[in-house]
């Protein structure tokens, strides 16, 4: 960027060339800026999304057991998306009045730039 | 800052930056920006994901980072935003906050940004207008009539 820091954008493109998830993980941070995914605004992800970018799995911190993503609900509220190895995601979102904390976890984005 | 948009540590202008050789384009428009809404007295700033914004009185601007080669341009009064469009052109975007803080009217803007408007993904609009909010000089304005 500008001011010189560096990062990784991860992108998804659909078979048009249409970018349908854009996501910005600077250099050092924790934080993944979710910069577009489809019609939601960029506090809002689809972990869906994220699962496919990742390739991944969610697994529930209170069972701390892997599991097949099987959230099929279209959208969820995301409070936070944090980094903890650079192949894993932490997502804290809104369910109903309360946040719960999944990790989504996976080999490594497929779409790198 | 216009509600909601983006509450994230701000660094204003002018601040340490790349050294020339070793920026692109992109870098040399961002920094025309800064350097344009600096001299006009305005408070111009980088925040988030490469974000830049500026204030001026009751009125304020952003450029939002939308995916690569994308940036939604927020039009912003007394924290309220008043209109938003998606464009394919950080000059574009960069000229529309400057008229903006200027005092140009929305209409304005969207004609002056038209040819670069685009529909992101799943996008319904590729432009919003909201209502304007009341502004305290607006209203001095009012009882003056």
């Amino acid at each position: 960027m500008l001011g010189g820091e560096t990062g990784r954008d991860f992108v998804l493109i659909d078979d048009s060339g249409t970018e349908r998830f854009s996501a910005r993980l600077m250099d050092g941070s924790r934080q993944l800026t979710v910069t577009w995914t489809d019609n939601l605004p960029r506090t809002v992800l689809r972990l869906r999304d994220v699962q496919q970018l990742t390739g991944a799995q969610a697994v529930s911190p209170a069972s701390r057991a892997w599991r097949p993503a099987k959230w099929k609900r279209p959208s969820w509220r995301a409070r936070s998306l944090q980094t903890k190895p650079p192949d894993c995601f932490v997502v804290v979102w809104e369910e109903t009045g309360g946040f719960k904390s999944y990790l989504v976890r996976g080999p490594g984005f497929p779409y790198l730039t | 800052m216009i509600h909601g948009e983006n509450d994230e540590p701000r660094r204003y202008w002018p601040f340490e930056v790349l050294p020339p050789e070793k920026r692109m384009e992109q870098h040399q428009q961002e920094i025309r920006f800064l350097e344009t809404a600096q001299r006009e007295g305005y408070a111009p700033y980088m925040c988030g994901a490469g974000d830049f914004g500026a204030t001026a009185n009751e009125r304020s601007g952003l450029i939002v980072v939308r995916g690569r080669r994308r940036w939604e341009v927020i039009l912003g009064m007394l924290d309220a935003k008043v209109a938003s469009a998606f464009v394919d052109d950080f000059d574009c975007a960069a000229a529309a906050i400057l008229d903006w803080l200027r005092g140009a009217e929305t209409a304005i803007i969207l004609a002056r940004v038209q040819r670069h408007l685009v529909r992101m993904p799943g996008a319904t609009h590729s432009f919003v207008l909201d209502a304007l909010p009341k502004s305290p000089s607006l209203l001095s304005s009012e009882k003056s009539f």
